[in-house]
């Protein structure tokens, strides 16, 4: 019962100080903010059990008490988190179905003409913003006017690559 | 119960077990699609974590039923969140528009121009593929060269995510 518990408790610190980080102001690397608010909140924790353990407080009831329970919390709380990060990806990029249906909505009973649609949903908005993520993930370079992808791009390929030649994907579909 | 490794390890073996039966159906079993091969990784994966806990209840190890539920729900939703994870990063290989982006850049170490880039990824080519599929599946309908809203689950999804963006971004779109 206390993985289930403090894991649970840690994720909506977790997620709460997020949420209030994210109403002060909005950080340049979503990503990477998340990480450090998610982890960072574990690491405290643990601390904070520590130091009390350290001066004799009587937690035995209350917290952890052996390294697997510890290892136990770890792994669900970066289960969760890993998960929250990639939805929150989703949420942080607009979906192209998602705008044509936001699109199709907001024309409500009149119904949208199919040159309204094209033309509110054109390259600045479905390509432009995503080859930009990829300057400001540090995945590709802009030199000379031509994009020039990054080492930590290649190995993100090549991992995916990867994946595909182990299940012979590239000779059938999907 | 004395709380021992294997309640660590079992939806990691659970994951583990997922990905080798994935690859392996997907590799060796020529009629079943990718999709499928994930769903059966997935859901052998997730028999034997929830078998091994009962397997371990049923041997006396839990103190009693609470413990069994806690321990049952912590394991089921790391290795459900686990096998997520590894589901995106196949899909991620499969249909994101950064990752088919990145691996044009991959092939060409010249680089590409954002014109270039372009010629490749047309709004219009996207807007067509994904429209006609709305129509396909019946989300979108089209009345008089019009569009409309036909079923309501991707409005409803729609909907969700904008709520999800006001919530935690504070804004409804990316552009806002």
């Amino acid at each position: 019962m206390i993985v289930l518990a403090w894991g649970t408790f840690l994720l909506l610190a977790a997620f709460i100080f997020h949420l209030i980080v994210w109403r002060i102001r909005l950080p340049q690397k979503h990503t990477r903010t998340l990480a450090i608010i998610f982890y960072g909140t574990f690491l405290a924790w643990c601390l904070l059990v520590w130091g009390w353990s350290t001066i004799g407080v009587a937690w035995e009831p209350y917290f952890p008490s052996r390294l697997s329970e510890y290892v136990h919390i770890l792994l669900y709380y970066c289960a969760v988190t890993f998960v929250y990060i990639g939805v929150y990806t989703l949420f942080e990029v607009d979906s192209p179905s998602l705008l044509i249906i936001d699109r199709i909505s907001e024309a409500e009973t009149e119904g949208l003409a199919q040159d309204k649609l094209y033309d509110s949903l054109g390259d600045n908005i479905l390509v432009v913003p995503r080859i930009n993520d990829l300057v400001r993930d540090e995945m590709a370079v802009l030199e000379n006017g031509k994009y020039k992808i990054t080492s930590k791009g290649t190995i993100m390929v090549q991992t995916l690559l990867f994946h595909r030649k182990i299940m012979k994907a590239d000779h059938k579909g999907g | 119960m004395e709380h021992g490794w294997w309640l660590v390890l079992s939806p990691i073996f659970g994951l583990v077990l997922n990905i080798i039966l994935q690859i392996l159906s997907h590799r060796f079993v020529s009629r079943l699609g990718l999709l499928r091969s994930i769903f059966l990784g997935f859901g052998i994966g997730f028999v034997f974590v929830v078998g091994w806990e009962i397997l371990r209840f049923n041997q006396g190890y839990y103190y009693g039923v609470e413990d069994f539920w806690a321990i049952l729900g912590v394991n089921a939703i790391t290795y459900g969140f686990l096998g997520y994870c590894y589901y995106s990063v196949i899909g991620l290989g499969e249909t994101a528009r950064r990752i088919r982006l990145l691996k044009d850049l991959y092939v060409a170490p010249e680089g590409l121009s954002q014109k270039e880039i372009l010629a490749r990824y047309s709004a219009k080519d996207m807007v067509d593929m994904r429209l006609g599929r709305l129509i396909h599946n019946g989300q979108v309908k089209v009345v008089d060269g019009r569009y409309f809203i036909g079923k309501p689950l991707m409005l409803f999804l729609a909907k969700f995510a904008i709520f999800m963006k006001l919530m935690v971004l504070g804004k409804r779109s990316e552009f806002d």
